[in-house]
């Protein structure tokens, strides 16, 4: 099946979504750092996960982490589309905090102690002013995948920061797939509708979690 | 004629007419975009991510057919699998797997050779002496080891005729096998005249080079070859069941996604 393959290398690229929230700003002209900053976030992480086994631990680590390197409101905009300019503040802090949980859970699902994915970079590219996307080879359980992490410089902070705001796995886009999903429940009930299914969502893997802890 | 050959020889004229021409393909990342760096940065990038249209007017019975996926995969293939994993053991699997990549060299090349990427066939036939000769008949993936044969993009039918402008089609969701476009649908079709595991799909007696099989034998290699790919699938599949709103949606727009992805390789 063809799409084995497309769906494993969204999950692996989740997992080096991880390494990428605890590594160092990135510099485009950088790559040498960027890759040594990824090694050690992924060690970061590693360590991290040896100390906490407990998922819920793992998640609560892991949103902290998020805000510093992952730019999740950009995400989260660009999943819902043009449909954000009719979202209300409220609406907009809302549907973000629900789909960044979903994202993290998902992928802090996915990893343990013994799949750390190999990251070899490419050249990156920019996109335009203050976005870069940063083409990796990743190989993680004897399979070798395309993952380009896409990133926006947040000049909000003092320094200015890169943050990862799309992964594409094998011509995957995490926004893109997502967008897909929210558009039929935008067009049909707008942005209540789309809270209520983020919030259904997350109460699933509450439920999930809660019975896998028993 | 066989059906099958008959529908690849119609194709084959396509081709050759070339009357079809190639879907507008719209690429996210490599646009020119500088004149609008100057705007708000929320004002005008939702284009980059326009979702793709796939085109499904049979969507109410894929659906359905996706439900009924659904239920066999979570309850007959998953327990299946398991209790064939208490027999054969993950690395012997894994191995399996790698003898029926190995073996099915047929259908990359041809495909690569139909494309006119003839280094790339010429990376495959070394991939395939490395692999059957050095890799115990092909259990074993030594290629792996080989820098410029490690990571040699797949060619399948489908990709070729999506280099040659064939669109997609309507996209089906077949009992078992998961969602396709008729084009790539066809293509594993066309493949399997090639793939000396071909007898999945079609009756062996139009094959007459590979000679009859008992039934047994032949239900034997396709449980093999099945179940050497099917607990990664099972899995992956949960997992992106697990991470989706709407579960039928995100496969839809990865399959397509993915298959776009490959098919430009």
């Amino acid at each position: 099946m063809p799409i084995a393959r497309a769906l494993r290398s969204l999950l692996t690229a989740g997992l080096g979504l991880l390494a990428f929230t605890t590594a160092p700003v990135l510099h485009a002209a950088a790559t040498n750092e960027a890759k040594a900053a990824v090694a050690a976030g992924i060690e970061e992480v590693s360590a991290a996960i040896r100390e906490r086994p407990h998922q819920e631990d793992l998640i609560a680590l892991l949103d902290t982490l998020v805000d510093k390197h992952f730019a999740f409101t950009t995400t989260t905009r660009l999943a819902v589309g043009p449909a954000w300019r009719d979202f209300s503040p409220e609406q907009r802090t809302r549907t973000t905090a629900l789909f960044s949980r979903l994202v993290i859970r998902t992928y802090a699902d996915r990893v343990t102690g013994d799949t750390q994915p190999k990251i070899v970079y490419g050249q990156p590219l920019e996109m335009k002013a203050g976005r870069v996307e940063v083409p990796t080879t990743t190989t993680a359980a004897g399979q070798t995948y395309a993952v380009t992490y896409r990133l926006e410089l947040d000049r909000t902070t003092d320094p200015a920061r890169w943050r990862v705001y799309d992964v594409v796995a094998e011509g995957v886009s995490l926004i893109s797939n997502y967008r897909s999903q929210f558009e039929p429940i935008l067009r049909k009930s707008g942005a209540p509708g789309l809270i209520e299914a983020l919030e259904a969502k997350v109460a699933e893997q509450n439920a999930a979690l809660a019975s896998a802890k028993k | 004629m066989h059906p099958i050959r008959r529908s690849l020889a119609a194709a084959a004229a396509v081709l050759a007419l070339g009357t079809i021409s190639a879907p507008a393909q719209d690429s996210t990342a490599n646009r020119a975009i500088d004149e609008r760096t100057g705007a708000a940065p929320d004002a005008d990038d939702y284009d980059d991510y326009a979702p793709v249209q796939v085109s499904d007017p049979l969507e109410g019975f894929n659906r359905r057919v996706f439900a009924f996926n659904d239920w066999t995969y979570v309850h007959v293939f998953t327990p299946a699998t398991k209790a064939y994993e208490t027999v054969v053991r993950p690395p012997v699997n894994r191995a399996i797997g790698n003898f029926f990549d190995n073996i099915r060299y047929p259908v990359r090349l041809v495909n690569c050779l139909l494309q006119g990427k003839f280094s790339r066939a010429d990376l495959e036939t070394r991939k395939f002496v490395v692999n059957t000769l050095g890799g115990l008949g092909g259990f074993i993936r030594q290629s792996d080891n080989v820098p410029s044969l490690a990571q040699i993009p797949r060619e399948d039918l489908g990709q070729t005729l999506g280099h040659y402008g064939v669109p997609h089609g309507p996209y089906l969701v077949v009992p078992l096998f998961g969602g396709y476009s008729v084009r790539d649908l066809f293509g594993r079709l066309g493949d399997s005249v090639v793939s000396p595991t071909g007898w999945e799909y079609i009756d062996l007696a139009d094959r007459e080079w590979v000679g009859e099989l008992d039934w047994e034998w032949q239900t034997a290699i396709i449980v093999t070859d099945t179940m050497s790919t099917l607990p990664d699938v099972l899995d992956v599949y949960g997992q992106m069941k697990q991470a989706a709103i709407d579960p039928y949606l995100s496969v839809r727009d990865a399959t397509r996604r993915y298959r776009d992805a490959e098919t430009a390789r």
